[in-house]
């Protein structure tokens, strides 16, 4: 019986609660850096060079690779990203390297993040002064 | 200088834990950073439980889950009748739960694995199925748990047979749109804007109610088939219930699947409503299209075996009754879902052309 009650108040919860469509459009801040590494590197964009150029963005936190893998995973889900093997290489003991290249929705999604990050930059020069912008930008190098 | 990269016998050794999906590219990538056994051997401690999520993640489908662990707990609990006597103990129906959990957890992990291109269906079932049995022969030495070990490893094989069989029966339906749409606006000289946006919000609240109203009524005939199960008089009766329960699972999984495409914010503009009708006649159009195959066929073949194996009902004539019966009354509504489709053909069609569906 108490599976049935499960059951059932599942029923009534579960078609509310999970979202159907994809959340394509709203980014994490770590999933904003590698897309502007990707974004960077161009046609030289795996693994290694993409956390290498996270790693600079996201100075001075350190960025591990797993992360770096599991962030790609999820953004060629969510169509941001598309990824193919390429041919092996001898430097890396014959191995191929999965390539990544920026699809048009992550290029919009990337765009609008970088507006976004653009007024929160204005609106606190604005409110500290620019000298605070200054002195700031050279701080993070 | 360069390090040399990995030595291959360690190099062979982290491949055998990496999914095989990402194995090629990681193991290039770890190469490629190498500067030492240790910082190797780090590097992989550190991103391979990560991996494994990722991947546990992508094949990871709730729903699917949810009749995974129906059917396994199911086939734990139908071999009861090798030994009894431990479900009337404390618990008894709870401990048979903790190897329906770790059976569950060993298929999971086995889908995140899985390699179909290397590897077959039975090459598959047969790693799967060993190591569930290895699980289960462990299970069965721990004192405190008290399950016989002939019903865990009964269970296993055929919680292994099941969710497999399961899997390949009802893999999620792609049936989608047959045709490229293009439409994103409505003809003004066919009908308003406005007119369309209140059509499309009248459909939407319809298909909540009737998405709830089918939940419902499936959710209801899936506690029928559970106390079925407690008051079966033999193994094929049960069988044949817990065949009917599992549809009845699957039934809630393609009502929501089918019927939840497609949302509307509270004040839509006519792209989005465009969106939602094709989103939602499409999802329509696919459960009826999957009713009969996927749905409503396995559960007429376990209301024929549980009409076969009544032996409450003796007669002979009577069970021939209800089984033509049933072989109506589901034949029936599949026949009728099939009618249906071509109406939502027209539909998608008419939105197409800039018409309210």
């Amino acid at each position: 019986m108490e599976l049935g009650i499960t059951v059932l108040t599942a029923a009534v919860i579960y078609p509310y609660t999970v979202g159907v469509m994809a959340k394509s459009d709203s980014l994490g801040q770590f999933e904003q850096l590698v897309l502007s590494a990707i974004l960077t590197l161009g046609e030289d964009a795996y693994g290694v060079t993409i956390h290498s150029k996270a790693e600079e963005l996201a100075r001075p936190k350190p960025v591990s690779l797993g992360a770096v893998y599991v962030t790609l995973d999820r953004l060629e889900d969510k169509k941001l990203v598309s990824s193919w093997l390429s041919d092996p290489t001898p430097e890396r003991g014959g191995r191929s390297k999965r390539c990544y290249r920026l699809e048009a929705l992550g290029e919009r999604v990337l765009r609008e993040s970088a507006l976004t990050a653009k007024r929160i930059w204005d609106v606190t020069t604005l409110a500290w002064g620019k000298e605070w912008g200054k002195g700031w930008g050279k701080e993070m190098g | 200088m360069r390090e040399p990269g990995p030595p291959k016998k360690l190099e062979a050794a982290v491949g055998l834990f990496l999914p095989p999906a990402c194995r090629e590219h990681v193991l290039g990538d770890l190469s490629e950073r190498y500067r030492g056994i240790r910082q190797y051997v780090l590097e992989v401690l550190q991103i391979l439980p990560l991996l494994v999520m990722s991947r546990l993640r992508r094949s990871f489908d709730p729903q699917a889950l949810l009749i995974e662990a129906f059917a396994v707990y199911l086939s734990f609990v139908s071999w009861q009748f090798l030994d009894a006597s431990f479900l009337y103990d404390h618990s008894g129906f709870l401990r048979l739960a903790v190897p329906a959990v770790v059976t569950l957890g060993i298929l999971l992990l086995v889908e995140a694995y899985a390699n179909r291109e290397e590897r077959g269906v039975v090459t598959s079932v047969a790693a799967a199925a060993g190591t569930v049995l290895g699980a289960q022969l462990v299970l069965g030495l721990i004192p405190r748990l008290g399950i016989p070990i002939g019903t865990l490893m009964a269970g296993g094989l055929s919680s292994v047979l099941l969710v497999f069989g399961l899997r390949r029966l009802f893999s999620a339906a792609r049936l989608g749109f047959p045709w490229p749409v293009e439409c994103q606006s409505v003809d003004p000289d066919r009908m308003s804007a406005t007119e369309f946006r209140v059509a499309a919000m009248r459909m939407y609240k319809r298909a909540l109610a009737l998405r709830l109203a089918l939940w419902v009524a499936l959710c209801l005939q899936a506690v029928v088939w559970v106390i079925a199960i407690g008051h079966a008089p033999g193994l094929l009766y049960r069988v044949g219930c817990g065949v009917c329960l599992v549809g009845s699972v699957y039934g809630i999984s393609v009502v929501h699947r089918g019927l939840a495409r497609g949302r509307l914010p509270q004040e839509p503009n006519v792209a989005m409503c465009v969106a939602f009708f094709r989103a939602h006649l499409e999802g329509r159009r696919d459960v009826l299209l999957t009713a009969w195959p996927k749905l409503l066929s396995p559960m007429l073949a376990g209301t024929l075996i549980v009409f076969a194996s009544d032996p409450r009902h003796p007669d002979f004539r009577a069970r021939i009754a209800w089984s033509l019966a049933a072989i109506l009354f589901y034949g029936g509504i599949g026949w009728l879902a099939r009618r249906r489709v071509p109406g939502f053909d027209r539909q998608l069609q008419a939105l197409e052309r800039g018409e309210r569906p």
